[in-house]
């Protein structure tokens, strides 16, 4: 893993010495809000603009560490290798299905927000697992795809004119010596060996439709964890010209997408739309869609009443690469708080439907195998994970990925990532959750993931029990728990009360 | 170590190459939450989320459609005051001469800007201001030339000055109450006063209401109110609330909460905007900076609404937020995430089953009673 030194990045030492010490005094006197609020008072009154934030919420309680897998292990001296992790996306009313041998895949995460050599670590890692026979599916974000991404199977170069592919190329070489990234090979980078699913966003970030017809997926993204209802950003500074011709909007001006798609405003709009892209890809293609962890109950029966294949609910810790301050801190919940009504939703629905195939995929705050295997057992299929991957690729963490200075190069910066050592870490992080993974389903006694279920999770506190439902380690729940309470308090000199 | 410093440890343990863990991330993090122990200030702001809106409700965009944030200060009769933001800043100390030209030339160039908010304070009001100030007064007979004022709660005998007062003054007349305004607002509802200012920080600090959080406090006086008016429309009267007001944020949820206006510290902001070198303060750059604060302010105000689905900010209401605290849901009767229900609510349902269950007769000052001896521990 390369470790970029503090002295090479753009920020001067006195400002990152003035925020690391605002830092200490914070934990020090433990206002980290007040002290967090004061730099951006600062920003405020120099420029007069909403101060922005990237990656995920502060938040104060997610849950997951209240939430234990009994008797499970994470590392385990038996090979567990036999245990089934696979996912399955699609088939509910697209010809086609997403098979990935992960429940996990890499969250939307656009060309753009994050910068080309991240987005080459990623695929060239993705391609280095499918050769090892893992298929992990990757999620474009809403930026548009690259072209190696969207072109990278024989099938979709097939029909391309001669002028068309020279154009691509021609683009391609470009984005690579923009990149210092000259030494690829090119046509390697054009045999995309993983499933791969598109957004159709607002902002709608892509040129002409073969950006849909290559996909294996279509998420319509409706919302996201770190800015609900507000529709995404990327800031001036990054959309560079060969980002904008990538988006084919204007380069160096922010790129505001609408909080809400024009042509969708409600659950009819929703139906519409997706029957409009069923009729594009001859209902081939799985179609999700994607909503921040808000409304949930409502949300989920409206989806679930559409014409998708599966829904994604991402929760507030969910990241972005940007986003206003106060609308990523303070609108949403939390994620296993979100997966109770999407839960509520989906057996309510199936109360009078025939079961059918819909899936559930959610976000946020999701970084390794026992975070996965909770949301499994709460009732998710799989989990899109953001901040892991860019971790895995060396981020430190600094939250700054809406300016230009991340000292990891991954979401901006004058410093170079290192692809081999980030393809490398990404290999790894898979291929060592998967395992955990393995040896969490294994060590239940169980042989798939699937079969990870509620019964296996306890908790810790009471709010945990009433917004997960699960009960604590001697095996009774909030509810028991306040009934013994009653009990207590009727028997002692509290209260009497007189039995019928 | 901290929690980021964990999850980026946990992380990096995961990328080496064939070794699974020792640890999980949240065994980790546990371990660095049992150690740290409950020493963090717990701030419930922190605690308590919007309700973003998606499918179920579409949102509004505020770069492209209007979003309302205009307020008006006075009931029926009283001569109106508009706020343009839903801000009054104030101050109760007497400020330098050079921080008082640079509000009041920031105050008037919002104005200008169409972005007009408003000042609460001790001191005369200037003359050539364009905006709306609120003195503060106890002796009526010393009432200069403000749009509005600002008297403050001693005891009973303020209604008789407040009568006086309104003789002679047609501007909104606000009082500011102490912790036990649960008391008396009613009286002062009734003699005619436009709003209640309650100060969360002072009240909080009183013995009444120890170990309580500003939440409660905005929760408490906003069902005063709606008490006073339990059967009729509310005429007008404004719940100004100021203390620890700090950011959007708060500004956003205590609006849910109940406040109509937020009374933002004078001396904070000039704290935080202040252009200050060893012996000089700059009132042109100092003023240029609190315009600018207010104007990042408003469209931070602008966007939450939005995103909630409101195209006015006054639409917020506690139905649009949740929280992940038992503490926050208690002291503010704010619905837990998830689940959508108080935890009060809960423990009674709770409480109703087991009656009904075990067939037990007791009374509803008994049920009280337990449901109170329950709910003490998570407070």
């Amino acid at each position: 893993m390369k470790l970029v030194k503090i002295d090479t990045m753009p920020l001067s030492k006195e400002i990152m010495n003035f925020r690391w010490d605002m830092e200490k005094m914070a934990k020090k006197g433990g206002h980290t809000t007040n002290l967090k609020n004061l730099l951006l008072d600062a920003q405020k009154a120099t420029n007069g603009l909403v101060p922005y934030a990237s990656l995920g919420a502060h938040v104060p309680n997610d849950y997951f560490s209240n939430i234990k897998i009994k008797d499970a292990t994470i590392n385990s001296s038996k090979n567990h290798s036999d245990v089934d992790t696979s996912l399955t996306i699609g088939g509910r009313y697209s010809k086609n299905i997403i098979k990935t041998d992960v429940p996990f895949s890499i969250g939307a995460m656009s060309y753009g927000s994050i910068k080309l050599p991240a987005k080459i670590a990623l695929h060239l890692a993705l391609n280095k697992l499918a050769e090892n026979g893992i298929k992990v599916l990757m999620n474009t974000g809403e930026g548009g795809a690259l072209p190696w991404e969207i072109y990278g199977s024989k099938k979709s170069q097939k029909n391309l004119s001669k002028e068309h592919w020279d154009s691509i190329l021609q683009y391609t070489s470009k984005l690579l010596k923009d990149s210092n990234l000259e030494g690829i090979d090119i046509d390697k980078l054009f045999q995309r060996k993983y499933p791969l699913v598109v957004q159709y966003a607002s902002g709608r970030f892509w040129k002409d439709p073969s950006y849909l017809l290559n996909a294996d997926g279509i998420e319509i993204k409706i919302g996201q964890g770190a800015k609900i209802g507000h529709g995404g950003l990327l800031p001036g500074s990054k959309v560079t010209e060969l980002v904008a011709e990538n988006r084919g909007i204007l380069a160096n001006k922010p790129a505001h997408s609408p909080s809400r798609h024009l042509d969708i405003l409600g659950p009819e709009d929703l139906v519409a739309k997706i029957l409009e892209i069923r009729e594009l890809t001859e209902w081939k293609t799985p179609i999700i869609v994607k909503v921040g962890a808000s409304r949930v109950y409502d949300d989920m029966e409206i989806i679930l009443k559409s014409y998708a294949d599966c829904a994604t609910v991402d929760g507030l810790s969910g990241g972005t690469g940007a986003a206003p301050f106060e609308v990523r801190e303070d609108i949403g919940i939390n994620t296993i708080a979100a997966l109770l009504p999407m839960r509520n939703a989906i057996s309510d629905y199936y109360k009078t439907h025939d079961k059918d195939g819909f899936n559930l995929l959610v976000n946020g705050g999701v970084w390794d195998s026992e975070r996965i295997a909770k949301c499994i057992a709460l009732g998710a299929d799989g989990v899109g994970i953001g901040t892991g991957f860019l971790l895995a690729m060396g981020c430190t963490l600094i939250q700054e990925c809406h300016t230009d200075i991340c000292p990891a190069g991954i979401a901006g910066s004058h410093e170079k990532l290192d692809v081999e050592n980030s393809t490398e870490g990404i290999f790894n992080y898979i291929k060592t959750t998967k395992t955990e993974l393995e040896n969490i389903v294994g060590s239940l006694g169980k042989k798939n993931i699937k079969d990870i279920k509620s019964s296996d999770l306890v908790v810790n506190d009471t709010l945990t029990s009433i917004v997960s439902k699960l009960p604590f380690s001697d095996g009774e729940d909030y509810t028991t728990k306040i009934k013994k309470k009653i009990e207590d308090i009727m028997s002692s000199d509290g209260v009497s009360g007189e039995k019928n | 170590m901290n929690e980021k410093a964990v999850l980026r440890r946990s992380i990096i343990d995961l990328c080496k190459v064939d070794s699974t863990r020792e640890e999980s991330t949240d065994d980790a993090i546990r371990k660095v939450r049992e150690k740290r122990g409950n020493d963090d200030k717990e701030n419930l702001w922190d605690y308590v989320v919007a309700l973003g809106a998606q499918l179920s409700r579409p949102p509004f965009d505020p770069y492209r459609e209007k979003i309302r944030l205009k307020t008006e200060i006075g009931r029926k009769g009283t001569t109106k005051i508009i706020l343009k933001i839903p801000i009054l800043l104030y101050g109760e100390f007497n400020l330098s001469q050079s921080s008082q030209d640079a509000l009041n030339l920031a105050l008037n160039d919002l104005v200008d800007d169409n972005s007009t908010i408003g000042i609460i304070s001790k001191g005369e009001p200037y003359d050539e201001r364009k905006y709306s100030h609120f003195q503060i007064v106890n002796d009526v007979n010393k009432i200069s030339d403000p749009e509005g004022i600002v008297m403050k709660y001693d005891d009973i005998s303020i209604i008789e000055r407040i009568k006086k007062a309104r003789k002679e003054f047609c501007g909104p007349i606000l009082v500011e109450v102490d912790e036990d305004f649960s008391e008396y607002t009613h009286r002062l509802l009734e003699t005619g006063v436009d709003g209640i200012l309650i100060n969360t920080e002072k009240i909080t600090k009183s013995v009444k209401y120890a170990e309580k959080h500003a939440i409660s406090v905005i929760h408490d006086a906003r069902e005063t109110i709606n008490a006073f008016y339990q059967g009729k429309e509310n005429d007008g009267v404004s719940l100004i609330v100021t203390g620890d007001m700090d950011s959007t944020g708060k500004i956003v949820k205590s609006a849910g909460l109940g406040a109509d206006v937020v009374g933002y510290n004078i001396s904070l902001l000039i704290a935080k905007t202040g252009s200050y070198s060893e012996d000089f303060f700059d009132e042109i750059v100092t003023a240029k900076k609190i315009y600018n604060h207010m104007i990042a302010t408003k469209n931070e105000l602008t966007g939450i609404p939005a995103a909630i689905g409101y195209s006015n900010f006054h639409n917020l209401s506690p139905k649009d937020f949740r929280t992940s605290s038992l503490k926050a849901s208690l002291e503010g009767e704010i619905l837990l995430e998830g689940v959508n229900k108080t935890y009060r609510e809960i423990v009674k349902e709770i409480l109703d089953e087991y009656i009904n269950t075990k067939k037990v007769t007791i009374d509803q000052q008994q049920k009280q009673k337990i449901t109170e001896m329950i709910l003490l521990e998570a407070n």
